[in-house]
């Protein structure tokens, strides 16, 4: 028993065992492969379609009505086989003689592990494809990589199907001669094309050789630039291998290479800082729309490099119109994402409170960093600075920490006090107050000591909202104050009279004067060295 | 030099005008014109004449007509056309040319004593 398959072949339907099926099949497709990419392809085809149909035709009789695969080699013999049709005619054919001289990159299933790929490279370069398969393993260790690459060579590389992409794929290598060569033939025929022209349009033909001279010069050039634009395919595929590299361990690991030092990102992961702006499932959609919009550019750089360095028919049409649409689609909800985003940041808000320092034993205040304040983890956070500002992420506990700044001012009232102002944005005034006052900051009196923490920091789950916490301290003139070491944390640009840095007025007393903060016991005006 | 490779070009000149010739008389179907390439052994598969003939007909020296078949799909009977008429004259001339002259040089190798 067999299984037949009802085809239609020159618009008559024919019943075929389905060995008989698949060998016509090869024999169409080598067709195709010969005649598809000429201008006059399809009517070539249709034609010889319809002359083996009445073949085939001719075969059938009341008791045998389905084409056997002895049918199908009976019409082949009166056909001929398409490597035979053409002999000698190659100069009048450039294109086919265009496939026919190099070889081309396809996917050998013959012989292959999975898909080919690796077969197929191996048959390229004329190397023991064993080579490829360890290569791929390698980078498959390097977070997933190599298989990324496979799969996507996979893809895009057409297997070889019909004898003739098989002897393709075989094909001569690809040396200068031959590049040389093809060149010459491609130019032999824009020669022709060019001369007939001439004739068409009534142009002498008397400076043949002075254009020969040209061509000789025009060929070099042709070669010279192939050249170059190999090499500068093998460029892009590096370029965009590595940067695809360091872009997927940005995304999917939580330490990275290939990121430059100086950006001071050793512990950068990018959903985590996302999660310090935006909620959850935008962190998820953020992350793929990021990901699409900046690796589909950066695999079409692969993939250009790919096409420039080996020559393959891909079905790069469909997939690179899926490609586009979905970067574009990506692109245009990153920005929707930032636009929403955004409103979160209309509107901002301060919210300043003022505490009296009272009770002191006497006139001196001492300033200190509360060495036991919550902070984020040394070698545990992440972070981004930028001036004095900083983004501190601790990444146990997910909490968002800031730096605050603290600055004395000279009191109007007897009494010191310190002022304690909280900023944030929101969406609304009325939520950018309600961000601000949900900023946690403790400091704390003991008798004459004022203990500070060196962060403040988001409730848990908040989002960055652009927060601030400034300290003010507002000094009545005559009181002192001392600066334990520790204070340099927090202090930022304190005026003083003899305009010390910050890092140089700890551990001294400074009193404040009506001109303002000067150091203690220091003699008035200051003694000049 | 390749010998395969100077016969086929040989053909292939030959072959087109042979068409051409083939169908100077009346309109014919290819296998018809298979036929005749066959039986004066100018080819031997079918499948080569196919691209040939599409050829010519875009170049203006074929033209086509289709006619039902009772064996099969309708089939394209080719004929001249006028441009194609004073083609085949064209080569018709230049062929007893060369006839002419690669006997006289064929003659003149093989008996140079007659010749004087």
């Amino acid at each position: 028993m067999k299984k037949t398959i009802k085809i239609n072949l020159g618009g008559i339907i024919f019943h075929i065992d389905e060995d008989a099926y698949a060998n016509l099949k090869e024999y169409l497709n080598a067709l195709t492969s010969k005649f598809g990419h000429l201008e006059e392809g399809d009517e070539i085809i249709s034609d010889i379609e319809s002359r083996i149909a009445e073949i085939l035709q001719s075969e059938i009789k009341d008791e045998k009505q389905v084409i056997n695969i002895q049918d199908i080699e009976n019409m082949k013999k009166i056909m001929g086989e398409p490597e035979d049709y053409y002999e000698g005619e190659q100069e009048e054919e450039p294109v086919s003689v265009k496939y026919k001289a190099g070889k081309r990159l396809y996917r050998d299933q013959d012989n292959s592990i999975l898909g080919g790929v690796c077969n197929g490279l191996g048959i390229y370069f004329d190397v023991d494809p064993i080579w490829f398969r360890v290569l791929f393993v390698v980078l498959f260790l390097v977070y997933g990589t190599g298989l990324l690459m496979y799969i996507i060579l996979w893809v895009l590389i057409p297997k070889a199907e019909t004898t003739a992409q098989k002897l393709e794929m075989r094909g001569e290598n690809i040396t200068v001669q031959n590049i040389e060569r093809s060149v010459k033939k491609e130019y032999q025929t824009v020669k022709e094309n060019f001369n007939k022209m001439k004739d068409s349009k009534g142009y002498h033909r008397s400076r043949d050789a002075v254009s020969d001279v040209f061509h000789g010069i025009g060929s070099v050039i042709v070669v010279f630039l192939k050249i170059i634009l190999m090499i500068i395919g093998i460029v892009f595929i590096i370029t965009g291998f590595f940067t695809l590299l360091a872009f997927i361990s940005l995304f999917l690991f939580k330490h990275t290479f290939f990121l430059p030092d100086f950006m001071d990102m050793d512990y950068f992961y990018f959903p985590d800082m996302l999660g310090i702006f935006t909620h959850g499932n935008n962190v998820i959609f953020i992350m793929i729309a990021f990901f699409l919009a900046i690796g589909i550019p950066l695999l079409a750089l692969i993939y250009g490099g790919i096409k420039l360095v080996f020559r393959f028919k891909a079905r790069d049409k469909v997939i690179g119109l899926i490609a586009f649409v979905l970067w574009l689609l990506s692109v245009i909800c990153l920005f929707t994402i930032s636009a929403f985003e955004g409103i979160n940041f209309s509107e901002d808000a301060r919210v300043k409170n003022t505490f009296q320092i009272t009770g002191l034993p006497s006139d001196t205040l001492y300033l200190k960093i509360n060495e036991f304040s919550k902070k984020p983890v040394e070698f545990d956070k992440f972070y981004i600075e930028i001036e004095n500002v900083g983004i501190y992420l601790d990444k146990s506990t997910n909490e968002v920490f800031g730096k605050p700044e603290f600055d004395i001012r000279k009191g109007d009232s007897e009494i010191i006090e310190l002022e304690v102002q909280k900023r944030s944005n929101g969406s609304t005034y009325r939520s950018a107050v309600e961000n601000a006052k949900n900023l946690i900051y403790n400091w704390e009196q003991k008798d004459s000591l004022l203990i500070f923490d060196s962060y403040y920091r988001l409730p848990g789950g908040e989002q960055w909202r652009i927060p601030h916490v400034k300290l003010k301290l507002n000094l009545p003139v005559g009181k002192v104050v001392y600066f334990d070491d520790s204070m340099t944390k927090i202090m930022y640009n304190i005026n003083n009279t003899s305009n010390t840095y910050d890092y140089d007025m700890v551990g001294k007393k400074w009193i404040m004067q009506n001109d303002g903060l000067t150091q203690f016991g220091f003699s008035y005006p200051p003694v000049n060295e | 030099m390749n010998l395969d490779n100077t016969k086929a070009q040989m053909k292939k000149g030959v072959l087109e005008y042979c068409i051409l010739a083939i169908l100077s008389e009346n309109s014919r179907y290819t296998s018809d014109i298979i036929q005749e390439l066959k039986e004066s052994k100018v080819i031997v598969v079918e499948g080569t004449l196919y691209p040939l003939l599409t050829r010519q007909k875009n170049a203006g020296l074929l033209s086509y007509r289709w006619e039902e078949s009772t064996q099969g799909p309708p089939r394209k009977y080719y004929e001249l056309t006028d441009k194609g008429k004073s083609f085949l004259k064209e080569l018709d001339n230049s062929w007893n040319d060369l006839v002419k002259a690669v006997s006289l040089i064929r003659n003149k190798k093989q008996t140079p004593e007659k010749q004087k």
